[in-house]
């Protein structure tokens, strides 16, 4: 059951991660890898879909040693969007915390 | 699942996305690229990051299917509804019993798109059919309950008729098509979010 609800919050962990600063793939699965047991390869089909909601958009930094890193930002409708989820998971709790603590 | 090194992963993800247009599927190949250097700079083997990143099969599969959903959210045109159609069905979810009531609403579908254009056709033949020297009349001819119309007018009224259902048909059947890709997409991405952490 403790999987099954993670990955169900898992696209409100991505945006709530970008919402603190803009980060890399691998960067956001570190930081949600302790927390969340997610399989890593679906980051970018996550990315790719927030990317073409609008939700996130990304952009090149350049490294000395090698290729160019991806970057990703929270845009603003991504920003609202996570509003909203973080408000129906407020709730959510709320409603699921008086049930079982009576 | 077979281990696998860094080159034999991207190689197999090469090789499932080759149906891609060229700069998205470079695109996606330099993502996991970036996601190797990073994991191997922070101290992991290639055969963990692999290991760990899943299948490249099934990772090509969301892609594609992603890709599709893109495509249709970008032109409603009927082949990007086929393309959606069928990597939905290629996601490997869709199991025999939801299949089968798809593949025959897909069949009525598309065999409704064809009796549309038909009356389309047949309609504007109608139409003109009854312009006098286009030297069509006699070879075209109307009944309405056994009466045959020579009327001109009459004729043309029928083609304009005719014409107009076959474009309600069309209307009716590109909003149920609609419908049935919203439902696709919708059925896509909660197996999506399912398939999520079960590498």
């Amino acid at each position: 059951m403790k999987t099954q609800l993670k990955k169900g919050v898992l696209e409100m962990c991505v945006l709530a991660v970008l919402e603190r600063h803009d980060s890399y793939a691998y960067e956001i699965v570190s930081t949600l890898a302790d927390s969340v047991e997610m399989s890593e390869g679906t980051i970018y089909p996550l990315m790719r879909r927030l990317q073409s909601d609008g939700l996130v958009s990304t952009y090149l930094v350049e490294s000395d040693a090698g290729p160019p890193r991806k970057y990703y930002r929270l845009e603003v409708k991504g920003a609202e969007v996570l509003g909203q989820m973080k408000q129906e998971w407020g709730s959510f709790l709320e409603e699921v915390n008086r049930i079982v603590q009576g | 699942m077979m281990t696998m090194n860094r080159e034999q992963f991207l190689k197999t993800l090469k090789q499932e996305l080759r149906a891609m247009p060229e700069r998205e599927r470079n695109e996606i190949l330099a993502d996991y690229e970036e996601y190797f250097r990073d994991a191997l700079a922070a101290g992991r083997t290639e055969e963990d990051v692999a290991r760990s990143l899943g299948a490249p099969r099934q990772l090509a599969r969301e892609l594609r299917a992603e890709a599709s959903i893109k495509g249709w959210e970008e032109k409603r045109s009927l082949g990007n509804f086929a393309r959606l159609f069928l990597s939905v069905a290629g996601l490997g979810l869709v199991n025999l019993m939801l299949l089968l009531p798809l593949l025959i609403l897909v069949t009525i579908l598309l065999s409704f798109f064809v009796a549309a254009f038909a009356l389309i056709a047949a309609g504007a033949g109608l139409v003109l059919a009854s312009i006098p020297g286009m030297g069509l009349a006699g070879f075209i001819t109307v009944d309405v309950a056994g009466v045959e119309l020579v009327e001109p007018l009459a004729v043309a009224l029928a083609g304009v008729g005719v014409f107009c259902s076959g474009l309600v048909w069309f209307l009716f059947d590109a909003w149920v098509t609609k419908w049935v890709a919203v439902g696709l997409v919708k059925y896509a991405r909660l197996n999506f979010r399912l398939l999520r952490g079960e590498a």
